[in-house]
């Protein structure tokens, strides 16, 4: 899968996975607020 | 004061932050990908450090912030402590995994392999998996002081496991490349761009930390008001099986 990437083809790929990171921590923030608003336990 | 309406809302300082945060790593990446001179041996592979690097160190603070809550819930049992130990430890997985994973993206093409089970590289993979034990003991111990109080201590022994981390460039033959900035001002091996531009991303990962960090902690706080609501929980006394406060 890897074998023919450039380099800015990994630079984007590095980047893009502390965007998504990022992007992912924050959308189970907003689950676990919503979870504890309801009532729920937290995970 | 209306309780109902003030429970948990976000502060304006907050929103700031995220606003400031998000602000500082756009710039960062901007600095990064556009404004960095590419590498004399790297090329433009340099880009991917501007990631890699901030994301470690502040992933090794989040592991000592944990384990300093940690140590403060172990002297004075105030559960705000666990709240913000367990804030800390969800950036300290979150920050180590991001370390494994682009290390690994930063490996393949520079160094030709994903991973090798050397000093450096493990040591770090044990990190991760004792961040992640850290979650593992905390689910299966329902008490919720014992479960506060053990996983300080799993914590504390993931602090310990730092230096040996920090240092391991220096003691162990590794592939991962030795230090171009030496926290005890011996040196800089690196050019003032892009020192410059690595401490700018520095500077935005640590502001997107604590951003996260106090998020948590505001989410985490609403665990501890639902249960001081109903029972009136005293922050050092022993709960009651009904009024365990579930902060996993």
């Amino acid at each position: 899968m890897f074998a023919n990437f450039g380099p800015w083809q990994w630079v984007a790929v590095s980047w893009g996975l502390v965007v998504l990171s990022y992007a992912l921590y924050l959308v189970y923030l907003g689950r676990l607020e919503r979870r504890l608003r309801k009532g729920g336990q937290q995970p | 004061m209306n309780q109902t309406t003030q429970r948990g809302t976000r502060p304006l300082w907050l929103t700031l932050l995220g606003v400031v945060a998000l602000a500082a790593f756009g710039v960062g990446a901007y600095m990064a990908l556009v404004v960095s001179p590419p590498d004399v041996n790297q090329g433009d592979l340099i880009r991917i450090m501007y990631a890699h690097v901030p994301v470690a160190w502040i992933g090794f603070a989040a592991v000592g912030f944990s384990a300093i809550f940690g140590m403060l819930y172990l002297w004075r049992a105030r559960p705000i402590d666990d709240v913000r130990a367990v804030a800390n430890a969800d950036a300290a997985l979150l920050f180590s995994l991001l370390t494994v994973f682009g290390g690994m993206l930063y490996s393949k093409p520079t160094l030709n392999t994903f991973w090798t089970w050397d000093a450096k590289l493990t040591l770090t993979a044990l990190m991760v998996a004792l961040v992640v034990g850290y979650y593992i003991v905390r689910g299966l111990i329902d008490e919720p002081q014992r479960r506060a109080r053990v996983s300080a201590v799993i914590m504390i022994v993931v602090l310990v496991s730092l230096p040996f981390n920090y240092l391991a460039a220096e003691w162990f033959r590794t592939l991962h490349p030795a230090k171009s900035l030496n926290l005890d001002g011996s040196g800089v091996t690196m050019d003032p761009a892009m020192v410059r531009v690595l401490l700018i991303n520095v500077a935005a990962a640590a502001l997107i930390f604590f951003y996260f960090v106090s998020e948590r902690v505001r989410i985490g706080r609403l665990a501890l008001s639902d249960v001081r609501a109903r029972s009136g929980f005293e922050a050092a006394a022993p709960a009651a099986p009904s009024e365990v406060i579930h902060v996993r």
